[in-house]
This record gives C-alpha cells, sequence and structure tokens, in this order.
C-alpha cells in the first residue's frame, strides 16, 4: 500500500493537467482578484462628479431656495471635485436632449413654485452595483432632501412663525448633520471582495477532484491500460484504492495550502485570523474533493478525457452558485442560499465557501464547525456512491 | 469533403462535450438572466431589505422605525448578536439600523441644547447605493426631526413626530424617461449575453480544439500528408468543419436565449436584437480562433480545458462582463482594453443604447476590434501550424535520408 501511495503521489504531480488545474488556476485567478478589487476597496470608494441638466421654470424668484442648494453642491472644496455639475438649459426638450446624448445623468425641473422634479436615465444594462445606479441614487437624495427640509421650513413659518425668533431654527433648515455610524458586528469588518476568494477556494476544492479522478482512474482497468495491467498485479484492489484515494488527498491538500497561503499571506486577504481553523477547513474540503474525484472517476462507459469535462462542467456550474462569476453571481448565490437553503447545503462548493465566510463572519466557531459536519456528510455520500460503482465491477471487455 | 465529414463525425462522436459545453454551461447564463428583475420603470433604484431594532421604544424611534421600513422591503430580524450575523451572512437583510436605548430622550435633550446629536448604529452587509440610500433618509428624517424638536419646545415628542411625518410625504417627484420609443430591453437577456461571453468562448474552445487536436496528432498528420489529398485543402476541410461547430453552438447559446426571453422582448426593435446576436456570432469567431489556437498547442483534452476555463474567466471579469469596470479603477479599466470581452460587452451596451440602439455605427466599431482580435489569435495558432509542419519535416528529412543514400 505504501509503494501505491508514494508511487501514485509521484504519478499525480508529474500530470500536468493537474498542476494547471489544482495549483495554477487558483493562483492566477486570485492574482486577478486581487488586482481588480483593490480598487474597489472602501477607501479608494470616490464619488465623480454629477452631470444633471436643470430646466428652471419657476416664477417670482420662488426657485432662489433650490438654486443655493445647486450652486452650494457645485462648488469644490479644497480643489476636489464638486458633487454636481448642473448644466442650465431653457427647455425641457434641451434637457432631454443631453439626457439622451448620455451628457447628464437626469433632468431637474423646477416648477412655477420652487419645487423640483427628477427625470432619471433609464438604467438597463448595470453590472450589479455600477457607478451610474450610485449618481441617480445620490441625485435623488440631494433633491429628496431639499424637499422634506423646504415642506418643514414652510409648514414652520406658516404655523409657528415664532419659532423664527430662534436663530438655531433657521440655522437648522439648512443644516446636515450624520446620524448613522457603521457598526461591525461581525467578526472581521465586511468587505464584500473576500467572499470572491472564498467562492474560488471552493472552485479550487472542486478542481482539485482531478486529482482523485485521476488516481482512481488508473486503478480502473476498463478506463485506463494502466489500470488494466494493474488489475494483473499481486496487491489487492482495496489496498490499492486506499493507496490512490489517501494519495489523492494529501496532494489535494497540499494544492489548496498552496493556494491559501498565496492568497492568505501574499496576497493579504483576510480570513478572520482564524489560520489554523482555515487548514482544517481545506483538509476536509480535499477530503470532500477526494471523493468527489473517486466519484467520477468510478463512473463506468466514460472515457478518462472525457470524465475531466464532466469535472469541469459540475465545477463550473456549482461555483455559480457560489458566487464565483462577479457580482450578480454573488447575488444569485445569496437568493438561491435564502431562498432554498437545501440547495446551498447540497452545494460543496457554495459550503467550502461558507467555510471562510463563517471564520470571518461570526465571532463564534460553532457555524464553522457546522459547515465542516455537512462536508463530512457530503463526502461520505460520494465515498458511498463511489464504493458502490467500484464494487463488483464486470469487466467485460477485458 | 471526407475530411470534413470524419471532422463532424469526430465532434458528433463525442456527445458529452456537447451536453456539457454547449447545453449545461448555456444554462449557468440562464440562471444568471432569470435572477435579475427588471427594475420597474417608475423605480430608479431598488429597495433593500431593511430591519430596523428598536431598543429604545419612544415615539421618535417608532416615528423613524415606520419612515425607514415603510421606504425599504421590511424584513424581522432579532436582537441577539447571532441572529444579526446570520442576517449579514445570509443577506436576508442589507441594512439594519440599530436604535440605542434611550436615543429618543437623548437626541430631544441634544437638539434642544445644541449639543452634539446622538448617532444610531447600523450594520450593513454589503455597501451598496441602496444602502447609502438608507443612511441619508435616516439622516432626512432625523435632520428635520431636529428642526421640529428646535421650532416646538413646549410640545410633546409625539407632535414633532407627526409633523416630521408630514413633512417627510413630500419626497421629490421621480420619473424614469424613456429615451427611446420602444421599452428598454430587458437586463436578463442582457445578463444572458454578457455572461455568453464565457460560456460560448469555452465550448467554441473545447469542442473545435478537441476535433483539431485529433487531426493534429502526429500519427495522424502524418497519414493524412501520406495521403493523396492536398494539404491546403485537409486545413480547410478541418477549419468549415469547425466553423459548422461554431455555429452550432451560437445558434445553440442565441436560440436559447431568445426563447426563454423572447417574452421580455416584446416591442425591442428587431434591429436590437439582430445586433445583439450578430454581436455574439463576433465574439464567437474569437471563441473560434482561440479554439483552433488551443488545438494547436496541446492536444491533451484536460489541458485544453483549463486553458480555455482560464482564459474565458480572465477575460469575462477583466471585460467587464461580471463586475462593472467604472468601480473597479483606471488601471484595470486601462487593461480591460486588451481583451475581446471589451469590445463584445461594449457592442451590447451600443446595441441595447436606450436612445437608440441597433447596428449603429458604435457597434460595428466594436465588432470590428473582436474580429480583429479573433484574426490575429488565429494568426498565431497558425503561425504554430507552421512551426508544427516544419518540424515534423525536419523529422522526416532525417528520418527518410539514410534510406535515400544509395548502396555502397
Amino acid at each position: 500500500m505504501w509503494n501505491t501511495f508514494k508511487y501514485t503521489v509521484l504519478s499525480i504531480t508529474r500530470e500536468r493537467s493537474v498542476v494547471v488545474w489544482v495549483i495554477l488556476f487558483p493562483l492566477i485567478l486570485s492574482t486577478l482578484f486581487n488586482v481588480m478589487f483593490k480598487g474597489m476597496d472602501d477607501t479608494a470608494f470616490s464619488l465623480p462628479t454629477i452631470s444633471v441638466a436643470v430646466v428652471d421654470q419657476s416664477q417670482n424668484g420662488a426657485g432662489e431656495a433650490f438654486g443655493a442648494t445647486m450652486d452650494a453642491l457645485s462648488e469644490s472644496d479644497d480643489g476636489e471635485d464638486a458633487l454636481l455639475a448642473p448644466v442650465y438649459v431653457k427647455t425641457a426638450d434641451e434637457a432631454y436632449e443631453k439626457l439622451k446624448a448620455g451628457e447628464t445623468v437626469g433632468t431637474i425641473t423646477v416648477d412655477a413654485d420652487g419645487w423640483p422634479s427628477l427625470q432619471l436615465s433609464p438604467g438597463a444594462g448595470d453590472v450589479g452595483v455600477s457607478m451610474e445606479q450610485v449618481k441617480r441614487t445620490v441625485l435623488a437624495d440631494i433633491v429628496d432632501d431639499f424637499c422634506r427640509s423646504r415642506a418643514a421650513a414652510e409648514d414652520i413659518i406658516e404655523n409657528d412663525p415664532a419659532a423664527l425668533a430662534n436663530p438655531g431654527v433657521v440655522e437648522s433648515f439648512s443644516a446636515r448633520d450624520d446620524y448613522t455610524s457603521e457598526l461591525s458586528i461581525t467578526h472581521s469588518k465586511t468587505k464584500e471582495y473576500v467572499r470572491y476568494f472564498y467562492a474560488l477556494l471552493g472552485f479550487a476544492a472542486l478542481m482539485a477532484a482531478m486529482v482523485g479522478l485521476n488516481a482512481v482512474g488508473a486503478i480502473q482497468p476498463n478506463i485506463s491500460p494502466l489500470g488494466a495491467r494493474r488489475a494483473l498485479s499481486g496487491t489487492s484492489r482495496a489496498k490499492m484504492l486506499a493507496g490512490a484515494i489517501a494519495a489523492s488527498w494529501v496532494v489535494s491538500f497540499a494544492a489548496l495550502l498552496v493556494a491559501f497561503v498565496y492568497i492568505r499571506f501574499v496576497l493579504g486577504v483576510e480570513f478572520g485570523d482564524r489560520d489554523g481553523a482555515c487548514v482544517l477547513g481545506l483538509a476536509v474540503a480535499a477530503l470532500m474533493s477526494t471523493s468527489l474525484g473517486a466519484l467520477i472517476g468510478a463512473m463506468p462507459a466514460i472515457p478518462l478525457s472525457a470524465k475531466g469535462g464532466v469535472l469541469t462542467g459540475i465545477t463550473c456550474l456549482l461555483s455559480l452558485f457560489a458566487g464565483l462569476y462577479g457580482t450578480p453571481a454573488l447575488r444569485l448565490a445569496d437568493q438561491v442560499a435564502h431562498d432554498a437553503p437545501w440547495a446551498a447545503a447540497i452545494n460543496p462548493a457554495k459550503q467550502v465557501t461558507d467555510l471562510f465566510y463563517s471564520l470571518y463572519v461570526y465571532t463564534d466557531l460553532e457555524p464553522f464547525f457546522q459547515t465542516i459536519g455537512v462536508l463530512v456528510a457530503i463526502t461520505a455520500i460520494f465515498a458511498l456512491a463511489a464504493a458502490l460503482l467500484m464494487r463488483r465491477q464486470r469487466y467485460a471487455s477485458l | 469533403m471526407q475530411v470534413f465529414k470524419a471532422a463532424l463525425k469526430t465532434f458528433f462522436r463525442h456527445p458529452i462535450y456537447l451536453l456539457i459545453y454547449v447545453v449545461w454551461l448555456s444554462c449557468m447564463g440562464l440562471f444568471m438572466g432569470m435572477s435579475v428583475n427588471d427594475v420597474q420603470s417608475e423605480e430608479y433604484v431598488q429597495r433593500p431589505n431593511v430591519a430596523v431594532i428598536d431598543r429604545d421604544g419612544g415615539q421618535l424611534s417608532a416615528g423613524l422605525k415606520a419612515f425607514v421600513l415603510g421606504n425599504s422591503v421590511p424584513v424581522e430580524v432579532d436582537d441577539t448578536e447571532r441572529a444579526l450575523q446570520d442576517a449579514v451572512m445570509q443577506e436576508r437583510a442589507h441594512y439594519i439600523v440599530i436604535i440605542p436605548e434611550g436615543f429618543s430622550t437623548s437626541f430631544a435633550q441634544a437638539a434642544a441644547e445644541g449639543k452634539t446629536m446622538p448617532v444610531l448604529q447600523t450594520v450593513v452587509s454589503t455597501q451598496s447605493a441602496e444602502v447609502t440610500m438608507m443612511d441619508n433618509l435616516v439622516d432626512e428624517y432625523l435632520n428635520v426631526a431636529r428642526t421640529y424638536t428646535l421650532a416646538l419646545p413646549d410640545a410633546g415628542q409625539d407632535q414633532v413626530v407627526t409633523r416630521t411625518d408630514a413633512a417627510m410625504e413630500h419626497a421629490v417627484d421621480v420619473s424614469v424617461v424613456q429615451i427611446a420609443e420602444a421599452p428598454p430591453v430587458s437586463n436578463s437577456f442582457l445578463l444572458y449575453l454578457q455572461f455568453a461571453s464565457y460560456t460560448i468562448l469555452l465550448s467554441i474552445a473545447v469542442c473545435s480544439a478537441v476535433v483539431m487536436s485529433r487531426f493534429g496528432r502526429e500519427e495522424t498528420r502524418r497519414r493524412i500528408g501520406s495521403s493523396p489529398i492536398p494539404q491546403a485543402s485537409v486545413n480547410l476541410q478541418i477549419a468549415a468543419a469547425c466553423f459548422v461547430i461554431m455555429l452550432v453552438c451560437w445558434a445553440f447559446v442565441a436560440g436559447l436565449g431568445l426563447a426563454v426571453f423572447g417574452g421580455k422582448l416584446v416591442g425591442v426593435g428587431t434591429d436590437v436584437i439582430a445586433a445583439a446576436i450578430v454581436s455574439l456570432f463576433c465574439y464567437s469567431l474569437f471563441g473560434l480562433a482561440f479554439g483552433f489556437l488551443v488545438g494547436q498547442v496541446t492536444s491533451n483534452e484536460l489541458v485544453m480545458n483549463a486553458a480555455s476555463n482560464i482564459t474565458g474567466l480572465i477575460i469575462s471579469f477583466l471585460g467587464g462582463v461580471w463586475v462593472s469596470l467604472d468601480l473597479v479603477g483606471e488601471p484595470i479599466a486601462t487593461i480591460a482594453k486588451f481583451t475581446p470581452t471589451y469590445y463584445y460587452n461594449e457592442a451590447l451596451h451600443a446595441a441595447f443604447d436606450a436612445a437608440g440602439g441597433g447596428f449603429t455605427p458604435q457597434v460595428f466599431a466594436n465588432l470590428g476590434i473582436v474580429c480583429l482580435f479573433a484574426l490575429a489569435v488565429f494568426a498565431a495558432g497558425m503561425a504554430i501550424s507552421r512551426w508544427k509542419v516544419g518540424r515534423m519535416g525536419a523529422w522526416n528529412a532525417s528520418s527518410t535520408k539514410p534510406s535515400l543514400q544509395p548502396a555502397a
């Protein structure tokens, strides 16, 4: 068995496709993620100036208050870009043309009484959160705030004119305070981009099944010529299988560990400062991946190369529901996990992703061990199915 | 035509590739497309799921809670750390406001005495435009409430809340402008086509590379080389077969998208839809060229798989089809311009432009660049092919020379 183990490890590490899929792939993709998502960090987030057309139809100076608000927001402080860049136009048609040409995000029309209304460009074609969407929201918030403050001011002027004697009241008409501060209730401060790295580890764990697939394929007499030769050797089938599976687990675990070390220490992605638990999680993920590889490897009547295709197809689809493919996929994964928790529970890619996300979010380790339990159960089911497929197979073609 | 037939036979004898790469992967695009809701024309932003945890129980807190929940999709979250973590982890609530105990009283006191105003704690799952909007709504409500607290020093907080609520009803009238006569193209269909940049590249590249690699094996090349068919004709026939494979993949992906999302495209101009389908065709040409290149480099199916998958993922991310490029910073946006996916994505947006899409010059310009990418990759594949032929020639020369030597 030791010899089987040793030579399986050697043969796996000499297989080019395994090196590419299981080691290089996570390194390349995590480097790409790192380059892309660095710019999305909260601190780097800055809103560019919003271009808006203003049609002032107010009469008798009714639009002065709104004009003053626009002036205040379009002045730049300390050389920074101003929030708004209003373009005053005479007619609604002129504003419409600017909106149509994409020069503005929206049009503010100030009516005869000085009340503004807002017309926004349609938001088709946004991928998840886009800057255009943020601009539309901010613009609507600005005009909303003006309308509500003005309503309050007019109400006080009309019904409680005596209150205007208090300078604090008049000041408060235009004073804007922030009343919210973000609280971190999670183990680490939530940053969405880390989830892509966790999803990538979920993907890598499934792709590591390629190792088990090749190893099991190499002892199946009807799958590979090598398997046919080995079937004639004196070593028992159970010993060969145990050696191949142990070797696959070691290689998969090592490959996932390389990916983890690179993501954690070279790229500096946070894992909630629980590296020990992460390593335990990787070991279980490697176990799941080995049993998945054994299951696909044991499937009869499919050539070994096509089994690689089957594994790729399964991995790609399951990774979609783990949120690997960008913002829309992340939303889809959340939606599925919310609407159909069972679908997330039977998805090993999602479970591996959640393994790391639970370490990142929760202060205690209970959810982590629950996910470990689910992964162990998935591993057991795959292993059982693989054993049933491999047991008592007849090789008529031999 | 024998080689052409044999090439197609090779492809159709591997139905598992057809099933996994063409059918199965296209389903991924369908899931993506079906997962997004088209924002209603009167809405400019989707309302987030919001929970309010009121530890105060005061009148101002009740008013704020009613206002915040009235402007969002309300969800219930228990007031425990674990429940809050669960809500964030499972994305059940995008925004949670925690009103601390004694908030209403301290707010009234601070407003009256001109002291620093108390703040609320918020928990957000991920930063987004919706979260910013909710922050602003909370600020708006409390700013108006502060004004009334100052203006009505003798009134109770119930009056302050009533009048604040009345003022908050004066929200701006927001409308979304229909720029074109036709309705805007469904986001679902657009997302499906964007996602197809990955699936179609993978399916065409792998399927065509499988065929090319079969014919590219050295032994097979030697056998074909010794046949009476000219090499140029062999290459042309293999190329024709790969083109047919590309057509099958393209027609399937386009047909599936139209069949599933066709209902959402009622009223959209035929030229707009045609421009999108033509864009997909041009991108398919790139997939074919890439498959040709991979087929020349390796005949190992697992490596082909890996190369196509890695390349597909990288150029789809960089091309901006999965993450909006205006959020990732200038350097990445510049690098994106060196990928064909960027121009495919631009062509789709130009074709679906609300201000008049269809076959606009912008669409043609972007598709032209996609085709140039295809040509460049094809040329690289040709160079490798020539190099391999040269190598084979050298081998032939070295292996046949001794037999041509006259016997001494």
